[in-house]
């Protein structure tokens, strides 16, 4: 629901470019810049969020977290040194 | 500078943003800018080791930090042997996004401390939304060797920097 503002301030340009567009598609020039806002957003989001494999890499990546190895021998040692400091 | 003895999130009214320095800008920039609105919005949770004094305005210093939030894997193509399977992709894992130690505090086993604390958090986390592996973007190939003489691999290498994963069963043995 439509019950926030924003208030922008532009280049004449650029807006009179967007309300050419906007009436091309139809559109008012805030529906025009709503839809292209909360589109692109979630492209950014998703972008941010994820991550795409090559397949052999994704399949290495999948094989070893199956087989994953025991903790080594550095990482045992700092963990037994954060539990003595006491830190938590 | 002297450590407190507990990780607790970042909260700007108590910690002390401005004077963190790590000697990495991206970093520092991070927590003085961007972490508590990536904690806002729900993008990231930044925890932070205070020191245990304040300082003359009220605020506490930063001795180090770490930025955990969830992520996924996904496979450019779907094999085969899987398409009638779905749904199997995306992967979820955990992004240590973030990490590093106030330049006063280095040398004294501080950031070995800051990754199992951010292990042992993800670790809690995985015992109500499981994760496959922890990944960490590393800045630099300093940051490459820290996490690899840990046990972290390489996943892969982007614009000269390394990706690298640690399984979250590897992670489970350390937290018996």
């Amino acid at each position: 629901m439509a019950t926030t503002r924003l208030e922008v301030r532009l280049d004449e340009n650029i807006k009179a470019k967007a309300e050419k567009a906007s009436a091309l598609l139809g559109a008012s020039l805030t529906s025009y810049v709503v839809n292209l806002m909360n589109e692109n957003a979630t492209k950014v989001i998703a972008q941010h969020e994820s991550i795409t494999l090559k397949d052999d890499i994704f399949d290495r990546f999948m094989n070893a977290c199956a087989e994953a190895r025991k903790p080594n021998k550095a990482l045992i040692d700092a963990a037994t040194f954060t539990k003595n400091q006491g830190i938590k | 500078m002297i450590w407190s003895n507990e990780f607790v999130a970042l909260d700007k009214s108590i910690h002390d943003r401005a004077s963190f320095d790590c000697g990495e800008v991206e970093l520092n920039e991070f927590i003085q800018r961007y972490a508590a609105k990536h904690m806002e919005a729900g993008i990231s949770t930044t925890m932070l080791l205070p020191a245990s004094h304040a300082l003359p305005n009220g605020k506490y210093p930063i001795c180090a930090f770490y930025t955990i939030a969830p992520s996924s894997i996904a496979r450019e193509h779907l094999p085969e042997s899987r398409r009638k399977k779905l749904p199997c992709y995306p992967i979820p894992v955990f992004l240590i996004a973030q990490m590093t130690v106030h330049s006063n505090c280095k040398g004294q086993g501080l950031g070995k401390i800051t990754l199992i604390r951010a292990l042992k958090h993800l670790w809690d986390i995985n015992d109500h939304l499981r994760a496959y592996a922890v990944i960490v973007d590393c800045l630099n190939t300093n940051a490459e060797g820290f996490y690899s003489k840990y046990g972290f691999e390489v996943l892969y290498r982007h614009e000269g920097r390394a990706r690298m994963f640690l399984p979250m069963q590897t992670v489970g043995m350390l937290f018996p």
